[in-house]
């Protein structure tokens, strides 16, 4: 009985010690481990201490830093995914309504052409000419649509709403960007947008005689924007 | 004897006890030393290829997000800056500074503006920056970034020759590179745009003053910053210069480019 509890007690001895030493060499190995990443790290010597420098934004030949916001909604949504739902072939948008009891009216806009334009200006981003050594900006921008002055508001969005010329507005992060600029010549920061060109023609009639008629057309912006330094 | 055996194991049971207790304490150390590293940030997968003169002093921009509010340093801690591993290519200075911050957003993040210099002629290779941050070294992976560094055969800014300023510098498209240059003289045609060490944009006419080229999927990273090595053919002779730095897919980034930049760059 002893003698039946003492090998009892030297075989949990064994495993006891093996099972401290399994939780040591473990502890160990994974203790190991972090000193190698950190002994990486402390290896190095650098050869120089660089200081950080802070410009002075506006002055001549200084970086220009700067910050914008979207015209239209304030969030970040630069380089607009527009969608195209569908081709514009033939008649693109048309309606029909009465006047009075029994006068019909048919207003519709066919599609007469499209084309791309690209990188158009957009708008400048800074405020005034400066001989600028560099930009750096971290900010979003977006362009908007935009329609011929023979056209009307009205008919403009109903052609954009039928064709899907719209936009899907997402979350979109900044990152930074310096920008070389040369100053010897007056500089402002601009954003220039690829462009969709649809032209049509508006026509109205009432009672079957056509009572007005217009070519117009509607600029929507892409995907593809730009920033570019413009010089005076 | 019995009694003694028992006392023993007893005695047993707590060491064994305080044992596991000491191990589970480092190992949860040490388990929180590590997921206190994975929350370190992460910097913008920006692969890059910067061709320059020697000597010449040019500025980047790198961008180092991290868990909106959880910083891992303020801007100030960082007391050096420098390439690993490229000693020709010096940080003359740097300036760190928050982006503006924005609380819907996951991530917040820092700008790293970078002034350096290049010392030697060749072609030099990197992903990783050096910051000095409390005393001790930091590695960061940022992207694969070469820089082609030759001898400029025309004054920096090639004025008279060909006028790079207007080209555009940004786009939103990370799958192409755009260039406008002026040329004013029709002696002057440009032979060579390059805009990796082993891709080069070449039409024995001479290539067009203004275009978008698609870039080849060998150039995959999410943004891409580009300073070509233009070599012009004027009047039979041929010259060196370098056009306007492009940082495509820079505008209107979204989550998904920083997942996975925090999936290849996260330390």
């Amino acid at each position: 009985m002893i003698a039946g509890g003492k090998e009892d007690y030297e075989r949990e001895d064994l495993i006891m010690k093996k099972g401290i030493s399994i939780i040591l060499i473990t502890m160990f190995v994974l203790m190991s481990s972090t000193n190698i990443v950190l002994a990486q790290e402390e290896q190095f010597v650098a050869p120089q201490i660089a200081q950080p420098y802070v410009s002075s934004p506006g002055d001549e030949g200084a970086v220009m830093s700067f910050n914008s916001t979207d015209d239209e909604t304030g969030i970040a949504n630069d380089g607009l995914p527009l969608r195209r739902s569908r081709q514009a072939s033939g008649t693109i948008w048309s309606t029909t309504w009465y006047a009075g009891t029994n006068l019909k009216v048919i207003e519709k806009a066919v599609a007469t052409g499209e084309s791309n334009i690209s990188k158009r200006f957009v708008k400048y981003l800074t405020g005034s000419w400066a001989k600028a050594a560099s930009y750096t900006w971290s900010k979003s921008n977006s362009a908007s649509w935009s329609i011929s002055a023979s056209t009307t508001a009205d008919v403009a969005e109903s052609v954009r709403a039928t064709l899907g010329l719209s936009a899907s507005r997402t979350t979109t992060y900044s990152v930074a960007i310096t920008i070389p600029a040369t100053k010897t010549k007056y500089s402002k920061l601009g954003f220039a947008s690829d462009y969709f060109r649809q032209n049509y023609k508006y026509t109205m009639t009432v009672g079957g005689q056509q009572t007005q008629s217009h070519t117009g057309y509607i600029d929507t912006p892409t995907k593809n924007s730009y920033l570019i330094v413009y010089y005076q | 004897m019995l009694s003694m055996n028992i006392k023993g194991e007893g005695e047993k049971v707590k060491i064994v006890k305080k044992i596991w207790i000491i191990a589970l304490s480092v190992l949860i150390f040490i388990t929180g030393c590590t997921s206190k590293k994975d929350e370190k940030g992460f910097f913008a997968w920006m692969d890059g290829y910067l061709a320059m003169a020697v000597g010449e002093d040019y500025s980047i921009a790198l961008t180092f997000f991290f868990e909106q509010n959880n910083a891992p340093f303020d801007t100030g801690e960082i007391t050096d800056l420098s390439f690993d591993n490229l000693e020709q290519i010096e940080i003359l200075r740097y300036s760190i500074n928050p982006l503006e911050a924005d609380e819907a957003l996951r991530y917040g993040g820092y700008s790293f503006n970078l002034d350096i210099r290049a010392d030697g002629k060749g072609v030099f290779k990197t992903d990783k920056l050096i910051a000095t941050i409390d005393n001790s070294s930091v590695i960061f992976t940022i992207g694969e970034w070469v820089f082609d560094i030759e001898e400029a055969t025309l004054p920096l800014d090639a004025e008279g020759v060909i006028d790079i300023w207007g080209s555009p510098v940004v786009g939103s498209n990370s799958r192409t590179f755009a260039y406008d240059y002026t040329i004013t003289d029709n002696k002057t045609k440009i032979k060579e745009i390059w805009i990796s060490e082993d891709i080069i944009l070449s039409e024995t006419e001479g290539l067009p003053l203004s275009n978008v080229i698609e870039l080849p999927q060998t150039i995959n990273a999410p943004i891409n910053f580009i300073r070509p090595k233009i070599v012009l053919d004027i009047d039979g002779e041929e010259f060196i210069t370098f056009g306007m730095s492009y940082y495509s897919g820079a505008m209107g980034v979204q989550e998904d480019v920083l997942e996975k930049s925090k999936e290849r760059n996260m330390r």
